[in-house]
C-alpha cells in the first residue's frame, strides 16, 4: 500500500483489521512523515520508540482479532494533555522539566481503545494565543502558504501544532483543548475539522487548567467522520472531573450521512461584522444553500449580546486564568529560580518561567478578581455571559437545532503580523468562537472553501448542549458539498 | 507609558468606540447589567431535548444530567 500518511482515519482503520498493512508500517510512515516537517515545528516531543511498542502490542491484539475503535491509529497529542512517563509542557518555560506521573483522561481513554502515541504537539503556551506564536518552543509553521508566496502562515491557535500536523499528514488525528476557539480556529486556518464538544462532554481531568469553566478537549481529523470516530473514544463520564457530564456517549460516526431534513439552521445577524472579507461573507451563504440543498431550512435570528462577548471574555478567562496558573510557584512543579528568601523565589520564578503573554493575563486576572475592582469588572462579566448563554436559549428554545457561522473573520496571518502593538488585534480572531465556550455549547468548524490566495477557510456550526451528533450530520453536508482541502506540500 | 490596567482600559475602550457601543464621552450606548441581573458562574448545560437527526442505530440519551460544579456557591 503506498503512501500511508494520505490514508484517513476510516480507511486505516479497516486496512488494519482486514490485516492489509501493520499498525506498525502505518506507524513508520508517520514517524517518517513527522521527521521530514520538522520545518513546521509541530512537534515538541517525538515518541518513536513508544510509538513503535505501542503499535507492536496493537498488531498483537489485531492479530488475535481483537482490539479496540483505534486500534494502531497513530496519533499526535496537544502539550497539554499530560501523559504518564511523557514529558508535558504547556509549550512554557515553567514546566520545561515536568514529567508527569499519571495519565489525563482523555488521552487514556484512547489508548484504552488503541490509539498510539506519536508524540507531543506544539500550542500556544497555557492555550494563550490564537496563532501558536506565544510557545517557548517557537511558532509553528501553518503547512500552507499564500499562493505564489513564501511567507510562512501561522497555523491558527492554541492548538497550532495538532491542526498543523493533521493538516500535513503527520498523523490521523490529534487532540485539541478550546478556551476560546482553539479548536476550531486553527481547524479553519489549517483546513481541517475540528470539534470543541459541549462544556461537560470530556473530562478535563489530567489536562492542564487555563480557565476552568471555559475549557473543553477536543479532536482534530482531516474528515467530519474521522473527528467522530475521535470524539466516541474521548467522550464519557469521569468521576474525577466533577463537571463531566454522566450522559451516554452515542456512536457519533452512525450519523454521518443522517437526514438533516427539516432541522431549522439559524442565521445570527450579529455575526455580519464590518470589514469581514466578502469572500467570508458568500462562503456563508454558500454554506447555507448547501444545508438547504439537503433539506434543512435556515432562518435569521438574533443574539444581541454577541458584541460584548469578546471584552467579558477577556475578564473571565484571565481571572480563572491567574487563579490555575498560582500554583507554579517554584515549589512544587517545573523552575524554580533561586532567590534571597521565599517571595523572592516565587517571582523570581514567574518571571522567567512565563512568557509576556502569560504574564499580562495572570495581571489581568488578578487585577479584575480584587477587592474594588470585582464588581465593576468580573461580576459584570459573568452577568454578560449569562445574558449571552440566555441567548441561545431562547434560539434553540425557539426551535433553531443549529446555529451556522463563519469559524473566523479571516484567513490565516502571517508569523508576526499580528498583536505586536494591541492584542485586542489577535484577540479578535475568536470573534466568532468565544460565545460558544461562554455558553458551554458545541461547535465544529468543517473546511469549506478556499480565499483568493488559496488559504483555508472554515463555517463554524454551533449546536445544542449534548448534541454534538447533530454538528456531525450537518458537518458532514458540508464537507461533502465542499469536498477537501489539502496543502500542497513546501516543508 | 502606562501600567497594564490603564492599558486594558485604553485597549477595550478603543475597541468599544470602534463597535460603536460606547458613546465619544466614554457612557455605555445600551444600560449596563445591573447587580440584580443573574449570573451563572459555570455554564452548566442541561441536556437540550430537541429533534436529533435519525441515525441506523444509535443508544438512547441518558435522561439523567448529573451534573455538577466544584464551586459550592455556583447554581
Amino acid at each position: 500500500m503506498n503512501d500511508l500518511t494520505s490514508l484517513t482515519l476510516a480507511q486505516a482503520r479497516e486496512a488494519l483489521r482486514k490485516r492489509e498493512l501493520s499498525a506498525l508500517e502505518l506507524t513508520n510512515a508517520h514517524l517518517s512523515a513527522i521527521e521530514s516537517a520538522r520545518a513546521l515545528n509541530a512537534f515538541v516531543l517525538e515518541t518513536p520508540e513508544r510509538a513503535r511498542e505501542m503499535a507492536q502490542a496493537s498488531d498483537a491484539r489485531l492479530q488475535k482479532g481483537e482490539g479496540g475503535p483505534l486500534e494502531g491509529i497513530p496519533l499526535g497529542i496537544k502539550d497539554l494533555f499530560c501523559t504518564d512517563g511523557v514529558r508535558t509542557t504547556a509549550c512554557s518555560h515553567i514546566l520545561e522539566n515536568f514529567v508527569p506521573t499519571y495519565e489525563s483522561t482523555v488521552t487514556a481513554n484512547l489508548w484504552r481503545d488503541g490509539a498510539v502515541l506519536l508524540g507531543k504537539l506544539n500550542n500556544d503556551e497555557f492555550a494563550m494565543g490564537s496563532s501558536n506564536e506565544t510557545s517557548c518552543f517557537g511558532p509553528v509553521a501553518s503547512p500552507w502558504r499564500r499562493r505564489g508566496s513564501d511567507t510562512k502562515l501561522v497555523p491558527g491557535g492554541s492548538s497550532g501544532g495538532s491542526a498543523a500536523a493533521v493538516a500535513a499528514k503527520l498523523c490521523l488525528g490529534a487532540t485539541g483543548t478550546d478556551t476560546g476557539g482553539s479548536i476550531r480556529q486553527p481547524a479553519a486556518f489549517c483546513g481541517i475539522v475540528g470539534l470543541k464538544p459541549t462544556y461537560g462532554r470530556c473530562s478535563r481531568w489530567g489536562i492542564v487548567a487555563f480557565a476552568s469553566s471555559l475549557d473543553q478537549a477536543g479532536p482534530f481529523a482531516r474528515t467530519v467522520r474521522d473527528c467522530a470516530i475521535l470524539m466516541r473514544s474521548m467522550a464519557g463520564h469521569d468521576p474525577k472531573d466533577t463537571t463531566c457530564a454522566d450522559i451516554a456517549v452515542p456512536d457519533y460516526e452512525s450519523f454521518i450521512g443522517a437526514s438533516v431534513k427539516g432541522m431549522r439552521i439559524g442565521i445570527p445577524k450579529e455575526y455580519r461584522m464590518e470589514g469581514m472579507p466578502p469572500e467570508i461573507e458568500t462562503l456563508w451563504q454558500r454554506g447555507a444553500q448547501w444545508l438547504r440543498d439537503a433539506g434543512a431550512e435556515t432562518v435569521d435570528i438574533s443574539l444581541p449580546h454577541t458584541k460584548y462577548a469578546l471584552p467579558a471574555y477577556y475578564v473571565v478567562a484571565p481571572a480563572e486564568a491567574s487563579s490555575n496558573l498560582a500554583r507554579y510557584d517554584g515549589v512544587r512543579y517545573g523552575l524554580r529560580v533561586p532567590g534571597s528568601d521565599i517571595v523572592d523565589m516565587y517571582e523570581n520564578t514567574r518571571a522567567a518561567g512565563f512568557g509576556k503573554e502569560v504574564r499580562r493575563r495572570i495581571m489581568i486576572g488578578t487585577y479584575v478578581l480584587s477587592a474594588g475592582y470585582y464588581d465593576a469588572y468580573y461580576l459584570r462579566a459573568q452577568k454578560v455571559r449569562t445574558r449571552i448563554k440566555r441567548d441561545f436559549e431562547t434560539c434553540f428554545a425557539d426551535g433553531i437545532d443549529a446555529i451556522l457561522t463563519p469559524t473566523t473573520p479571516s484567513a490565516a496571518f502571517g508569523i508576526g503580523e499580528k498583536g505586536r502593538g494591541d492584542p485586542v488585534e489577535m484577540y479578535l480572531n475568536d470573534i466568532f468562537t468565544v460565545t460558544v465556550n461562554m455558553a458551554g455549547l458545541p461547535g465544529i468548524s468543517v473546511p469549506s472553501g478556499l480565499d483568493a490566495q488559496g488559504l483555508p477557510l472554515g463555517l463554524q456550526l454551533v449546536g445544542r448542549p449534548f448534541q454534538e451528533e447533530t454538528l456531525f450530520a450537518l458537518g458532514a453536508v458540508i464537507e461533502q458539498a465542499a469536498g477537501f482541502f489539502t496543502p500542497v506540500r513546501w516543508w | 507609558m502606562m501600567c497594564l490596567a490603564c492599558e486594558q482600559d485604553a485597549m477595550w475602550f478603543a475597541y468599544l468606540q470602534r463597535k460603536g457601543l460606547i458613546t465619544p464621552d466614554g457612557y455605555l450606548v445600551e444600560p449596563p447589567p445591573s447587580l440584580a441581573d443573574p449570573v451563572e458562574t459555570v455554564p452548566a448545560p442541561a441536556a437540550a431535548s430537541a429533534e436529533k437527526p435519525e441515525p441506523p442505530a444509535s443508544e438512547p440519551a441518558d435522561k439523567t444530567n448529573t451534573f455538577s460544579c466544584d464551586d459550592p456557591a455556583a447554581q
